[in-house]
């Protein structure tokens, strides 16, 4: 690290500036996008990378998207050049074998330059709802190939010298569904990019170029010193784990994710090999999905919360090992939609796991319900008589942590959206819900029990659309910790999370294995619903922490009266008698069960 | 050490060019050293150092 070159003074209020301007930056993008997935789920990410192409600031959006927005721009400094980048020019970019995650997830940014000189480079990254490929919303659970997956599209640039490259408009909206909401998404991208260099460009006025400069490199330096900091806290040694996905969705074999973790001083080596082959289905990961949410992984087991800005920097003392031809670094043309919303979680769940064996149990949690369970849906509108795409993610339990209980109903940590209100998705698509509910005795037991997961269930109402799953968590349960439990499976459906389908008129809901000849339950594509047939889709809830019969008999008690657990489950998961009746602790028999 | 171009690097790919040692594309000119008698890709002299220390337990030259 070099010597700072800037007063500690002006460097905090710069730092704090490109955080404020990254959270700018998405407020605009959530007033302006069309799609409830934008305006409702905020699943887009903002960041400020400096003239080199390296990060320096974002703010706390999607952190599965920023942690993995480095790589894509570094692909676009290679293949385009920062040095032939001009002012006005707007950069797209969204090639998992380039940097990026998977197709739906696109990359825009565009550079800054103030006297000729390149200050900096807002850019973002926003799923969008629609990219082609063989189903509506592109999570196709048994796509064998990414050209079954979307449209890719290599670093190209959308807007040359303020002027847009039609050519390249006109590809791009005339493969996928709904152009029209698209268009619409990919303007509000650049409208809030514009938002940004506006800022830039105030500041840069403000503190001249070679401040600006000094405060960027310096705003790196800092996050390497906190990184190493944190990582010469923990002691030297080699930390393994492995955790599992349910299957590729082409097969019914278990994806292992086998992590070791080494720690040297203030460097720290996280070793993926022992992982799964790449898998012929959807799930795999391109290496900066790997080496992104290693990263988050290892954030999460830190100190450094609060004040702290996870930039470059952050990633210097980190070096992620991710074996060619595997799940965690498949080799093209593999399949990769499920990587960034189903391995991204576990890649996080095992270094999570890995490191809590050496880290202080504060700083561990549970494994969160540990699925996006990715449903999308799709057709023609009955009353626009437009194309309609509907992508709707499964929020769930997260894990418990050492002093609180898991959240309920929330995205798995590493991706941080919201849940879209189902109000909106009502008025925006032709779909009316059964239910919308948290689902009882989903949390997995513990001293701090895991967050409570959901169920859900929209009946169509259009003649026809055709729906996709790519999910997981089905079979194989999240991890508790510390004596803590993995949450128990649904007695309905016999799995954790899940999806099904009630055909119009039946009574029962099933599951796609039962429907059709989908191999796996949670991943399967291209299932034509008819009007009033009903999809349903349950997620279960966070691994506990410590041992459940610590757990105060009152919180048990709370979360009874909450419709959290039944009777039952204070019975037999806690060790706590509750008369129904009176909903009081029988505290002399909840003593007797406890010592036994 | 002989370098590919950045435009073979491009053509190749299409079959994965990929650091030896942390397995990211390689999206500049590769690396190429000889490891025990064959020739391996790297993306930077770091991993090459790692490789042969961390994969491989040797000292690096």
């Amino acid at each position: 690290m070099s010597e700072r070159k800037i007063d500690p003074i002006t460097l905090e209020v710069i730092r704090g500036a490109l955080g404020s301007v990254c959270y700018e930056m998405g407020l605009a993008m959530e007033r302006t996008a069309f799609s409830p997935i934008f305006s409702e789920g905020l699943d887009y990410s903002f960041a400020i990378f400096d003239g080199k192409g390296e990060m320096v600031a974002q703010h706390a959006f999607d952190p599965c998207h920023m942690a993995c927005m480095p790589f894509s721009v570094e692909w676009v400094a290679e293949e385009i050049g920062l040095e032939n980048l001009e002012p006005g020019d707007l950069i797209m970019h969204n090639d998992p074998f380039r940097g990026g995650s998977h197709l739906s997830d696109i990359t825009m940014m565009t550079p800054v330059f103030k006297d000729g000189v390149l200050v900096g480079i807002p850019a973002n990254r926003a799923h969008q709802i629609d990219i082609g490929g063989m189903v509506p919303g592109g999570f196709a659970g048994d796509a064998t190939e990414i050209f079954q997956e979307g449209i890719r599209i290599p670093p190209v640039k959308i807007v040359s010298r303020g002027k847009e490259v039609k050519d390249v408009w006109n590809i791009l909206f005339a493969n996928v569904r709904d152009s029209y909401t698209m268009q619409g998404d990919v303007r509000a991208m650049m409208g809030a990019l514009n938002v940004g260099k506006r800022r830039l460009l105030e500041y840069t006025d403000k503190y001249g170029i070679e401040i600006w400069n000094n405060a960027l490199e310096e705003t790196k330096n800092v996050a390497e010193k906190q990184m190493r900091s944190e990582i010469d806290a923990i002691p030297d040694g080699r930390y393994e784990y492995a955790d599992y996905l349910d299957d590729a969705g082409t097969t019914t074999d278990p994806l292992k994710i086998q992590v070791a973790i080494t720690i040297r001083g203030s460097n720290l080596i996280a070793d993926f090999e022992g992982s799964s082959k790449q898998c012929q289905g959807p799930m795999n990961a391109p290496y900066a999905v790997t080496a992104g949410n290693t990263v988050i992984g290892v954030l999460h087991c830190t100190n450094v919360k609060g004040n702290f800005n996870p930039n470059h920097g952050c990633f210097r003392p980190i070096k992620v090992l991710a074996p060619a031809g595997t799940i965690v670094n498949a080799d093209f043309p593999a399949a990769v939609q499920g990587g960034n919303v189903e391995i991204s979680t576990r890649v996080c769940d095992a270094v999570i796991g890995a490191l809590g064996q050496a880290v202080d149990p504060g700083n561990v949690k549970a494994a969160d319900f540990g699925s996006l369970y990715s449903q999308t849906a799709g057709g023609i509108h009955p009353e626009t008589n437009q194309p309609w795409v509907h992508y709707q993610w499964g929020c769930g339990g997260t894990g418990a942590r050492a002093t609180k209980d898991g959240m309920n109903v929330t995205s798995p940590f590493c991706t941080n959206n919201k849940n879209q209100t189902i109000e909106v998705l009502e008025t925006r698509f032709p779909i009316i819900f059964e239910y919308y509910s948290m689902l009882r005795d989903t949390p997995g037991p513990g001293k701090w029990r895991g967050g409570v997961g959901i169920g859900q269930a929209w009946t169509l109402t259009a003649d026809e659309a055709i729906i996709s799953s790519v999910g997981d968590r089905t079979r194989i349960s999240p991890y508790g910790v510390f004596g803590g439990l993995p949450p128990k499976a649904l007695k309905q459906c016999g799995h954790f999370c899940d999806t099904r389908i009630r055909r119009a008129g039946e009574q029962e809901f099933k599951h796609a294995t039962e429907l059709f000849e989908a191999v796996s339950p949670s991943k399967w594509s291209g299932f034509r619903m008819r009007k009033h047939d009903t999809f349903e889709t349950t997620t279960t809830g966070g691994g506990g922490y410590g041992n459940p019969i610590e757990r105060d008999p009152e919180l048990v008690l709370q979360d009874l009266i909450d419709d959290y657990i039944s009777v039952e489950s204070a019975s037999d998961s806690y060790s706590v008698v509750i008369d129904p009746s009176t909903l009081a602790v029988n505290y002399e028999a909840t003593r007797k069960l406890r010592g036994r | 050490m002989t370098c590919l171009t950045n435009d073979e690097v491009r053509r190749i790919d299409a079959v994965n060019l990929k650091c030896m040692c942390c397995g990211k594309m390689i999206p500049h000119n590769p690396i190429v050293k000889i490891v025990k008698e064959k020739r391996m890709l790297f993306c930077s002299e770091d991993c090459h150092k790692l490789y042969l220390e961390y994969k491989l337990g040797m000292t690096a030259s």
